[in-house]
């Protein structure tokens, strides 16, 4: 099952809910019938890295563990995902389509 | 490496031919002309540091465009890092100048040029970004000097450009051809302009569809034919025609040598056009330009401030009162506030994120709170320049007096100070404190980047009102408290309802 690690930035002063938003992702992916398996240890790796940065200064791209490395990462960074600029609402469904293609890749790897 | 020294970039003038008035008379030669040294010289001086190994760790960079050295003020930011020293190098240059250096505002106008280009193309597809690349690959190769010509003249600010009687208080395309546009239009109090190598125009606010024609934004040469220059006055200038120890600041003048530029009819090839009616991203071009230019500030003006609190303790010492509680404080709370300004600035900037485009913006509320502070505290710590320096600042007589034969040496005893300190050089100190606290610094410090209006609007807008309402309401118990919960061990109305219970009964005994 294709695996994802969440990691929350520390939320000083953050633009977005992070909490919210990953609760949404969640839902969404159920609604969309992805089957996902959300690693919860730190040590554990997964094919995909979701950082959930609170705003566009990204603390978390700053400091990749080596083990998180070879996952793909995607970056939310307050209302931007990666470099596009994205509303905090729709964050959670941009996240879902590029995972399902990410899944689907690995899927026919 | 692609830089030339201060002399060079002085040489590199005279290739130019611009049309500059002032005084009501044509200026055949900027270079050479009296009343524009000082600007010339702090102009100058953003481009001898580059060469010197103690400042070149901050006053260069290398170009992600042509892989040299370059100078800093032609670099486009790639990390936090370079935000920060861009600060950095604002305030060493504050430091040494004593004024403003003029060149920074061109340096912020091709880094938001850099950002929007991109977002422009990605929406539209059009080929803004190369072109603009292609552009400043020259001006980096070449250390050029652009000016940043974004205030338009605006005429009646009620009315949008379009429905401006004369639609020339705002540049605009008139024509559109096959090999370019035909511009024409004013704009006000452009930094630097006349002893600038190029002119990169910006939009200067928020334009509608029927803006569109307003929403222009392109580099030309400063001597490109139908461009006139118009230089501003300012406070006490011809001081400095009058003699040196009476302008104050001899070397390097004040603020920063402003100039009406006027544009009649004046085409521009479309290679070096960077947005033509694309009206929709004239707030992004806008807000990232005035983002990065107001976080120069907490630099610039701080490195003002490091000369004049310097200027001010010299002045109390040759006074004899350097170790009076009241002049002390006066310094202290001059340094404080300064170092507040440097503190917000270095904080907006190690806050920068990384735009689509790859070029790093700094933290835009930041940014604006740096700019609002500094139209208050600049005001203030002159404030106190002033009083340390007493009231001296403004009854000082003539150089020429003071060479008199008949009464030069009554006039000089009248400014002794303590022993060790020659009066000549308190008259110096003194002119340099009234030049920079009496006069047009302190308004170029209130709207330079933006008056103080603009800056509350930016931070109204991005002080993130309802989350801050979501903290409060959370703290203040009217909606749950997870975390508290967690500690507690239960929901939280139950907890309070468990603890007014035992407040009764404690009553109740009593």
């Amino acid at each position: 099952m294709f695996s994802i690690k969440i990691k929350y930035c520390g939320g000083c002063n953050p633009e977005i809910d992070r909490v919210w938003l990953v609760e949404s992702l969640k839902e969404q992916l159920l609604e969309e019938a992805l089957k996902i398996d959300f690693v919860e240890q730190e040590d554990e790796t997964a094919d995909l890295l979701l950082l959930i940065n609170g705003c566009k200064h990204a603390c978390l791209e700053q400091e990749i563990p080596d083990t998180d490395k070879q996952s793909v990462i995607l970056s939310v960074k307050g209302e931007m995902v990666g470099d596009q600029y994205v509303k905090e609402s729709e964050i959670a469904g941009v996240l879902v389509d590029l995972i399902s293609k990410y899944s689907t890749a690995d899927t026919k790897q | 490496m692609a830089t030339m020294t201060g002399r060079e970039y002085l040489d590199s003038l005279r290739e130019l031919n611009p049309e500059v008035y002032f005084f009501g008379r044509r200026i055949p030669s900027v270079v050479d002309e009296p009343m524009f040294q000082p600007h010339l010289h702090a102009a100058a001086l953003t481009y001898e540091l580059a060469h010197r190994p103690e400042y070149q760790e901050i006053m260069t960079a290398t170009s992600h465009l042509i892989g040299e050295k370059i100078n800093r003020f032609t670099h486009i930011h790639q990390n936090t890092d370079d935000l920060v020293k861009k600060v950095r190098m604002m305030r060493l240059l504050g430091q040494k100048t004593g004024t403003c250096f003029q060149r920074c505002v061109g340096l912020d106008g091709l880094n938001a040029l850099y950002v929007t280009t991109y977002d422009i193309d990605e929406k539209y597809g059009t080929n803004y970004h190369e072109r603009f690349k292609n552009w400043l690959a020259e001006v980096q190769k070449k250390d050029l000097m652009p000016s940043g010509a974004m205030t338009d003249a605006r005429g009646d600010r009620s009315l949008r450009p379009h429905q401006q009687k004369n639609k020339d208080t705002y540049l605009h395309i008139k024509e559109r051809l096959d090999d370019g546009i035909i511009v024409s239009g004013v704009k006000a109090h452009i930094t630097g302009a006349i002893n600038s190598h190029e002119i990169l125009t910006m939009p200067t606010r928020t334009m509608g569809e029927e803006d569109k024609d307003f929403a222009v934004s392109f580099a030309i040469p400063s001597d490109t034919k139908g461009v006139t220059f118009v230089f501003s006055r300012q406070t006490n200038d011809t001081r400095r025609l009058d003699s040196p120890l009476d302008a104050g600041n001899p070397k390097y003048g004040i603020v920063g040598g402003e100039a009406i530029i006027i544009f009649k009819d004046v085409f521009v090839p479309w290679e070096r056009v960077f947005m033509a009616g694309e009206y929709d991203f004239s707030t992004e071009l806008v807000e990232t330009f005035a983002g990065y230019h107001r976080s120069n500030y907490g630099g610039c003006k701080v490195g003002l401030a490091d000369v004049v609190i310097g200027g001010s303790y010299w002045i109390a010492e040759a006074h004899g009162i350097d170790r009076a509680s009241h002049i002390i404080d006066k310094l202290t709370e001059m340094i404080a506030m300064a170092e507040t300004c440097w503190s917000c600035t270095l904080a907006c900037s190690y806050e920068g994120y990384k735009t689509p485009s790859g070029a790093y913006h700094i933290h835009p509320l930041l940014a604006n709170v740096v700019k609002l502070n500094i139209t208050r505290m600049v005001y203030e710590w002159m404030r106190l320049a002033q009083d340390i320096a007493g009231g001296k600042i403004i009854t000082l007589p003539s150089e020429f007096d003071l060479e008199n034969p008949k009464i030069g040496k009554n006039v000089e005893e009248c400014f002794v100070g303590k022993e060790g300190f020659p009066t000549r050089d308190i008259i110096k100190m003194l002119r340099l404190i009234e030049n920079m606290s009496v006069g047009a610094g302190l308004p170029e410090a209130m709207h330079g980047a933006g008056s103080p209006a603009a800056q509350k609007i930016m931070i109204a807008r991005r002080g993130n009102l309802k989350r801050k309402v979501e903290l409060a309401k959370t703290v203040a118990g009217i909606t749950r408290d997870k975390e508290f919960e967690k500690i507690i061990g239960k929901d939280e109305t139950a907890y309070w309802n468990e603890v007014r219970e035992n407040i009764k009964k404690r009553r109740e005994v009593k």
